[in-house]
């Protein structure tokens, strides 16, 4: 898993590309995450165009990241997410949380921050 | 006559002095052989990795004449990317005296360079170590050697402070070179040994650890009239992150699956958390949802935010011929109404457990025929994966279930742990496998 970090108006993009699934770099999203809190980007968008593979390990690690961005006042919005993800978020009924979270266009989903 | 004399006098002093030239340096040569073998004896007589390390730097002292000794063992860092990958491990003083950290540092930074050794009799002209530290121990003279295996400099011999004026002499360089070269493949021995003890150590933490969580696993399946209950639990790694787990009450059958998030041992100490969550939700009795709603609301508040995990859990009434549920974000299970030729998912619930504090839970009724069958599995079946890393899939399973229906419950099971089995081929097992089939038989 590849995380590059961009910016647009007050969102920090995370494009996160490859698969995410239990492995050595399965904590970088967090740590991420963790260090833009700090840094006091609140508003985050995950760009997941190019994750063509979630486990439900992966799953976990979107949902750390979710609850670590919500606990700490910010907001974590979801983009472009593959149909692998939109079942696990249905099977595991987490789909109703993310559900206005989650976009298709990058510029409608930074403009709803 | 008298000059002849004088000559033949003065020869014969020349011999003398060169036989006893001759004799020092047989006498040298011996006490070196006799350091070589007094270590070579030494450290074949342990296994010890401490003792091994305090017999070469004591002969050492003792033969060079020096006033401290030590061997520093490098070790690599887990993270590769990181400039220091070495620390010390190890170091033994003949004296109170500490050695000055910086000078260690410096040292050891310059052996992993040039893998050489080093002599310095005199630090006030020495450009690349300065003896600047301000402790009480006061370095003047130096030889270290490096001990390389294999290409690999796995740490430092070093000797400080000749007790003689002269200093370090190349011929202490040479001697200490050899002793480095025969010591360095038993000090790697020695260290490999020692991982493998600890190795040793953790895998038999993890066998009981393995031991402990398999008796926590029912030991036998409850026996109820008219139906078949099968189980099947296959950790990936030594300890599993997946449990199920069967209470009967009178004509009531408890049962439930779970799946904590991640794998290994972590997750199994929150699967065992969870099990004890939840066996005592049961005792006191509440309806489903609330055993749901409780178990979720101990849990949410006895992890960290991101552990979670999903869970089917049903009561079965024998008597009734009904399966009450509640599905906490857990794969939906099967239900197959064999004779109405139709397959339902489970999916009522409510949000995999241990993420929200106030999560709802709601609950289903389906009734049992005979022949019908539920199939509970976790995603280890389901994502199961084959070398094109493709998964195994729900397609699959609901395939392979229309077709088993007039399999026991103990068949369907391990039939569809088969097919998985071949699907996946030669990929290792990467998630917790588990399958609980129960039908009607009556």
């Amino acid at each position: 898993m590849k995380i590059k970090e961009r910016e647009k108006g007050n969102v920090v993009i995370l494009d996160v590309s490859g698969k995410i699934v239990l492995g050595e770099d399965i904590n970088s999203l967090k740590e991420k995450i963790d260090e833009l809190l700090k840094a006091g980007k609140k508003n985050i968008l995950l760009n997941l165009a190019d994750v063509p593979y979630v486990d439900s390990t992966g799953l976990g690690e979107i949902i750390r990241a979710y609850v670590s961005t919500t606990k700490n006042g910010g907001k974590l919005k979801l983009l472009k997410i593959s149909e692998k993800i939109k079942d696990l978020l249905v099977i595991s009924k987490l789909i109703t949380t993310f559900e206005k979270n989650i976009f298709e266009d990058e510029e409608e989903a930074v403009n709803s921050f | 006559m008298k000059i002849n004399f004088k000559s033949r006098k003065d020869k014969c002093k020349e011999k003398v002095k060169l036989l006893e030239k001759e004799n020092e340096k047989l006498k040298g040569i011996i006490q070196e052989l006799s350091i070589l073998n007094d270590i070579a004896v030494a450290i074949s007589s342990t296994l010890s990795l401490e003792k091994i390390i305090n017999l070469i730097v004591d002969k050492c002292i003792k033969h060079f004449e020096v006033e401290q000794g030590a061997i520093m063992l490098v070790e690599e860092k887990a993270k590769m990317d990181q400039p220091a990958l070495y620390t010390m491990v190890r170091r033994i003083d003949q004296t109170n005296y500490i050695m000055p950290f910086r000078l260690n540092e410096q040292l050891i930074g310059w052996m992993l360079k040039n893998t050489k050794p080093l002599i310095i009799n005199d630090f006030s002209t020495n450009q690349y170590f300065q003896n600047t530290d301000s402790s009480r121990f006061v370095i003047h003279s130096l030889l270290a050697v490096p001990l390389v295996t294999k290409n690999k400099m796995i740490g430092v011999l070093a000797l400080f402070n000749k007790k003689n004026k002269k200093g370090f002499t190349d011929g202490d360089q040479r001697l200490l070179s050899i002793i480095a070269t025969e010591s360095t493949q038993v000090i790697e021995n020695a260290r490999l040994y020692k991982q493998e003890q600890e190795f040793k150590r953790i895998k038999e933490e993890l066998r009981m650890a393995f031991k402990i969580q398999r008796d926590l696993l029912p030991k036998e399946l409850p026996k109820i009239k008219n139906y078949e209950i099968s189980a099947i639990n296959i950790p990936a790694r030594s300890v599993s992150g997946d449990y199920y787990d069967f209470e009967k009450d009178n004509n009531l059958v408890h049962f439930c699956l779970g799946d904590v998030s991640g794998k290994g041992m972590p997750a199994a100490l929150l699967a065992a958390n969870l099990q004890a969550t939840l066996r005592g939700q049961v005792l006191l009795n509440p309806s489903i949802t609330d055993t749901l709603k409780n178990t979720n609301y101990i849990l949410y508040n006895n992890t960290s935010p991101e552990k979670f995990a999903t869970l089917f859990y049903g009561v079965l009434d024998s008597i009734k011929n009904e399966l009450k549920y509640s599905n906490a974000g857990h794969n939906p299970p099967f239900f197959v109404q064999t004779n109405k030729k139709k397959i339902k998912r489970l999916e009522k619930g409510g949000m995999i457990l241990g993420i929200m504090e106030d999560s709802e839970y709601e609950e289903d009724t389906v009734f049992f025929e005979k022949g019908d069958i539920v199939l509970i599995y976790s995603d280890g079946i389901s994502e199961a994966m084959n070398e094109k890393e493709e998964e195994f899939g729900e397609e699959n399973i609901e395939r392979f279930i229309s077709k088993v229906t007039d399999k026991s419950a103990k068949e369907i099971a391990e039939t569809l742990l088969e097919e998985v089995k071949k699907f996946v081929g030669k990929t290792p097992q990467s998630d917790d496998m588990t399958i609980i089939a129960i039908k009607r038989i009556n």
